[in-house]
């Protein structure tokens, strides 16, 4: 089967001083796959390769070849006839602290809708509840769906996030540390929803967590310095020895 | 220093902050106050009445000042309306809908244009401006209501942009990653997110930007014509209440009408003060209801 996400030789270089050096792997469909590392290896940088978000920074530069396989075919993400913004409308992001938009509840969520997919009016209200029903958040929200985002509480505004970036309907989803910044409760809230998201949507997900690590993956990348240093499967003989073995030395 | 009389640096700062505001406040008091005193004589009914007239005919001992009032209002209220949309714009190429290398050049040219002296734009105007709307439109000198709105467009056009800009600089980066992430192209991002959160640019833009125009001096004198009428279309003269000041203070210093220049400072000063109230009382009314 196509992988879902194919990288090859990437390299990532900011005014010149490499990130990330010739990363190659694939993920498979069906597996969530997590990327693990200490702080500064590179993990948001190669998440923010697959979608190309690297280039709103100055001086980057970026080598190699990213894949993904979507509904219509492959796509070379860094071929000169890709569009970014169509890019990252079908792959989806969630950052590590909630960014939410200085809009409504509601305005977060349609405002996306009507500008990326041009969906509106009922259909886009009905995606909205749908989604936010999904990440368990309308019944918190549904009476003040006018008030501003800001005044959701963190664990709040990252399942806002998360909301959103389903509402696009999008055919990839990367997720950076998507419960680091978020109560106990809604952390696992969110490890619930990917896990049963999973088998229909690809996803590349960093975490920091080595409990959720073990919860969520069944691929792990271990990304050192800039580097794909190790990789697991959950499949593969000596599974949870070999688990702890390579991420040991990570967390 | 002894320890008894130790200030820390965070206090000093305070007290420096809070001299600064109270000195600032106390000049704008004095200069009501001022303008205020010197405007005791022109308050019997018969004068004030002559005052608040459309004739300014000093030697028949007619001294309006309304049609120099129309004519400050008008300039400012139209120059703005030129100069508010295409800084907008302006602004907007800078922020991410021109390319970065043109966008940079144009941000240079706008802080160049703010170190121009006003007599540049006016002296350019009066050689390149007013000679084109000569022959353009083949109505009068060129010396009109027209040329003084485009001239002052110009000089406040860089007010506008770098009060827009200075906003879009706070907002942008707040929503530039979620935008790009989103999918929005620089444009939606602009548009939908980066003005309507740059309300407080907007306004400091409009009251900085229309008390510019109302109180420059030398492009009305200039571009103008001086006539002290209420124009009848954009090529008609017109003269504004600074041009009208400057032009009066040059040639008399005892008369009544030389009195009649405290109303006009007064008058200036009061109409900057409600546009700029009423301009705050409209964003507070619109961040309230929305």
């Amino acid at each position: 089967m196509t992988p879902p996400v194919s990288i090859n030789n990437l390299t990532v270089s900011f005014d010149g001083t490499p990130v990330l050096e010739n990363v190659t792997f694939k993920t498979r469909p069906g597996e969530l796959t997590v990327i693990v590392g200490r702080s500064g290896s590179g993990k948001s940088t190669l998440l923010r390769a697959v979608n190309r978000l690297n280039e709103c920074f100055p001086g980057c530069s970026t080598t190699g070849e990213v894949q993904l396989a979507l509904h219509d075919g492959q796509l070379d993400v860094y071929s000169a006839t890709t569009c970014p913004e169509h890019l990252r409308a079908r792959a989806g992001m969630v950052f590590q602290s909630p960014n939410i938009l200085p809009v409504s509840i509601a305005r977060n969520m349609l405002l996306p809708q009507k500008l990326v997919r041009n969906v509106t009016g009922r259909s886009a209200e009905e995606k909205m509840r749908h989604m936010l029903e999904r990440v368990g958040l309308l019944e918190e929200v549904h009476d003040r769906l006018g008030a501003p985002a800001a005044t959701l509480s963190g664990g709040q505004q990252q399942r806002l996030c998360l909301a959103r970036a389903l509402a696009l309907e999008p055919e990839i989803l990367l997720l950076d540390e998507p419960t680091a910044s978020v109560d106990y409760r809604s952390a696992r809230r969110i490890e619930e929803l990917l896990l049963s998201l999973k088998n229909e949507l690809p996803m590349l997900v960093v975490s920091h967590s080595l409990p959720q690590t073990q919860r969520l993956a069944d691929r792990v990348l271990l990304i050192r310095k800039g580097r794909l240093v190790g990789e697991w499967h959950r499949g593969q003989a000596n599974a949870e020895a070999d688990f702890e073995k390579m991420l040991s030395t990570t967390f | 220093m002894s320890a008894g009389f130790h200030v820390s640096k965070d206090v000093l700062a305070r007290i420096v902050i809070a001299a600064s505001a109270w000195v600032s406040a106390a000049v704008v008091l004095f200069l009501f106050l001022f303008l205020a005193w010197f405007c005791r004589p022109l308050l019997d009914m018969t004068t004030l009445a002559r005052l608040l007239s459309w004739d300014w005919r000093p030697f028949q001992g007619s001294f309006g000042i309304l049609s120099m009032l129309t004519g400050s209002l008008l300039l400012a209220f139209s120059s703005m309306l030129l100069a508010f949309p295409v800084g907008v714009g302006i602004c907007c190429f800078i922020h991410g809908i021109g390319p970065p290398s043109l966008a940079r050049f144009v941000l240079r040219a706008v802080k160049l244009m703010t170190s121009v002296p006003t007599v540049v734009y006016g002296f350019v105007a009066v050689f390149v401006l007013v000679p084109l709307l000569r022959d353009v439109f083949h109505r009068g000198s060129g010396f009109s209501l027209l040329a003084a709105i485009l001239g002052l467009a110009i000089l406040v056009l860089p007010t506008v942009v770098l009060m827009l800009h200075s906003r879009f600089l706070t907002v942008e980066p707040q929503v530039r990653l979620t935008a790009a992430a989103l999918g929005m192209t620089s444009s939606q991002k602009l548009l939908h997110l980066v003005i309507p959160a740059s309300k407080r640019g907007f306004l400091a833009a409009a009251v900085l930007g229309l008390g510019r125009a109302l109180g420059d001096t030398m492009i009305p004198l200039m571009l103008a014509g001086n006539a002290p009428q209420v124009p009848g279309s954009v090529f008609d003269s017109v003269r504004a209440m600074t041009a009208h000041i400057a032009l009066v203070v040059a040639t008399d210093s005892h008369s009544l009408a030389y009195l009649s220049l405290f109303a006009c400072g007064l008058l200036l000063f009061l109409t900057t003060t409600l546009v700029n109230i009423g301009l705050r009382m409209l964003t507070r009314n619109r961040e309230v209801g929305s």
